[in-house]
């Protein structure tokens, strides 16, 4: 079966005499495809989650009923049309804290985790010592530093921000060091022997062949750092955010809006992931030539 | 005068334990005279690249010394240029980029830069191809490429380790043709390191043949170059020779003990 762009090549090959053939960038009708397997995916989810709310309430439900994807995703649009509230606070208030939460355990993850991956990778010798406290962070799981964030920030936001960070930082660290410890000998070597300062080499060799690496590890660290942040916010007493609201709700027995509450988790993670990491890797991959552009 | 002098080079690498050091070139000495086109051959693990990564200043020897127009090598040096085995281009800028790459750019503006890269990426055959990545060129025109960028440099010589041998027969000929055409008209220094003696004798101007490992010279030719004819009866006459020296220097490495075990198990059928 050939795929749009090929049939279009196959058209335009008996008309052309010129040895290349300009097809233009991508077809609508491709695109269109694209979004629909994401949607059919999506569908196949809901209709799954609606089997089993069918199921459990059919055969199991004693006194509450297993929320199902229509009332579910009729409370999130309640969150939002109406002034509806999770003990005092908007939907908004709750998703806004949760983001920031997020973004600054992220911004502090990606310095920190940035700076050890760039000097462990380019340091052989410091990177047999260095990898070993990274690598014990990794086992370590983000809520299992719930006493340690105690001690050191008491319950609340900064205890949320450091359980999001601490989990944060290694996948960043090993990432980094291991693509730049990845690039080839011949390519410094050229650079070597060309008389490419350090800098140069680290910019211009470097950091190109280690971006998709670096760009896989941000990528794993913010999903990450994003199922943290929820865990994080029904542990350590934070009085707003959507891990919170879940918490609360489920204790109030209100299983429909904790389940929209879910709903919005992945909405955004979605988002974030679909459409603004997986384009962004797309493009590295593209810029760097591990793709036919 | 002498671009190259190699005196009692020694030269080892440790396996991968630590514990044990295989000793890679044993008190080689060579020199390697201005214009000369030298072809390094011999059975392969001979040491050859080790030599060609000695003299471009990737390694340093264990014992002995390593002259450049009698000045200690300490490192690497656009002076002597290094076209890889393997492809080294930069998968991410386009060919013309890739060229430009290696040109210092304090001693030349862009617009410099531009135009030196374009008159090499010519000479190689590859203007139509400046604006492609690599990931669209064939293997052999990545090659061309890095012959080009190596050029470039302007490097006061050319050091080639097997350039073409993951190529196919008829790319090879033809680069070893397009090389040749190159060096008689730019007339730099070369050090050719291959295993293949028929393009030792196509190229160079001196065959050193290298013993296998630990490495050391055992025998020079000469080759007048200048009417130099593959198919006559003394070029033919040369490689029966070297063909022969290359076969007893080959049988007595250290490769022994594996051939007796293939004959016993030949035996034991």
């Amino acid at each position: 079966m050939f795929s749009s762009k090929e049939k279009k090549i196959n058209e335009l090959i008996e008309t052309t005499d010129e040895n290349v053939i300009k097809i233009g960038s991508q077809t609508a009708s491709s695109i269109g495809k694209k979004l629909m397997i994401f949607a059919l995916g999506i569908t196949f989810v809901i209709v799954l989650w609606f089997l089993v709310a069918l199921w459990y309430n059919t055969y199991m439900a004693v006194s509450i009923d297993f929320p199902d994807p229509v009332s579910s995703f009729q409370r999130l649009y309640e969150f939002f049309t109406t002034n509806y509230t999770i003990l005092g606070q908007s939907i908004e208030k709750h998703t806004e804290a949760s983001l920031i939460r997020w973004v600054k355990g992220f911004v502090i993850a990606f310095i920190i985790g940035m700076t050890l991956g760039l000097v462990l990778g380019s340091n052989p010798k410091l990177y047999d010592f260095g990898i070993v406290p990274v690598n014990i962070l990794q086992l370590i799981p983000g809520l299992a530093w719930l006493p340690v964030t105690i001690l050191l920030f008491g319950f609340g936001e900064k205890s949320a921000v450091f359980i999001i960070a601490i989990t944060v930082i290694s996948p960043i660290a090993i990432s980094v060091a291991n693509g730049l410890r990845r690039v080839p000998v011949v390519n410094m070597r050229v650079a070597a022997m060309s008389g490419r300062s350090r800098f140069e080499t680290f910019t211009e060799v470097l950091i190109p062949f280690a971006a998709l690496d670096i760009l896989s590890g941000l990528r794993i660290g913010m999903a990450n750092g994003w199922r943290m942040l929820i865990a994080a916010e029904m542990v350590v007493g934070v009085a707003v955010g959507l891990g919170y609201a879940i918490q609360i709700t489920t204790g109030y027995l209100d299983y429909v809006s904790a389940f929209a509450c879910i709903i919005l988790i992945c909405i955004i993670g979605l988002v974030i992931d679909n459409l603004i990491l997986a384009n962004l890797e797309r493009y590295a991959r593209r810029k760097l030539g591990t793709e036919d552009a | 005068m002498n671009i190259i002098d190699i005196s009692n080079v020694f030269m080892t690498y440790l396996n991968r334990k630590g514990d044990e050091a295989r000793i890679v070139l044993r008190d080689v000495s060579l020199s390697v005279e201005e214009n000369e086109f030298v072809c390094i051959i011999g059975p392969s693990g001979c040491g050859k690249t080790t030599l060609l990564n000695l003299i471009a200043g990737f390694e340093f020897p264990l014992r002995g010394e390593i002259r450049y127009r009698n000045e200690k090598i300490t490192g690497p040096s656009s002076n002597r240029a290094v076209v890889f085995q393997e492809y080294s281009l930069l998968p991410w800028i386009n060919v013309q980029k890739n060229v430009e790459f290696s040109l210092d750019r304090k001693r030349f503006s862009q617009k410099e830069r531009e135009q030196i890269a374009k008159k090499y990426i010519d000479m190689v055959g590859l203007s139509e191809f400046a604006d492609h990545r690599p990931n669209l060129l064939s293997g052999g025109m990545k090659q061309r490429v890095a012959i080009a960028r190596t050029l470039a440099m302007q490097p006061d010589m050319l050091l080639m380790d097997e350039p073409f041998s993951s190529l196919d027969e008829q790319t090879k000929k033809h680069l070893d043709q397009e090389l040749l055409n190159i060096w008689h008209k730019e007339r730099k220094t070369v050090v050719f390191i291959t295993h293949s003696i028929d393009e030792a004798l196509l190229l160079g101007t001196r065959i050193v043949l290298m013993t296998a490992s630990p490495g050391q010279i055992a025998k020079e030719w000469h080759i007048d170059s200048e009417n130099r004819d593959i198919t006559s009866e003394a070029m033919i006459k040369l490689k029966k020779e070297i063909l022969g020296e290359l076969q007893t220097c080959s049988c007595a490495a250290r490769s022994g003990p594996v051939l007796i075990q293939i004959e016993e198990e030949g035996n034991g059928k």
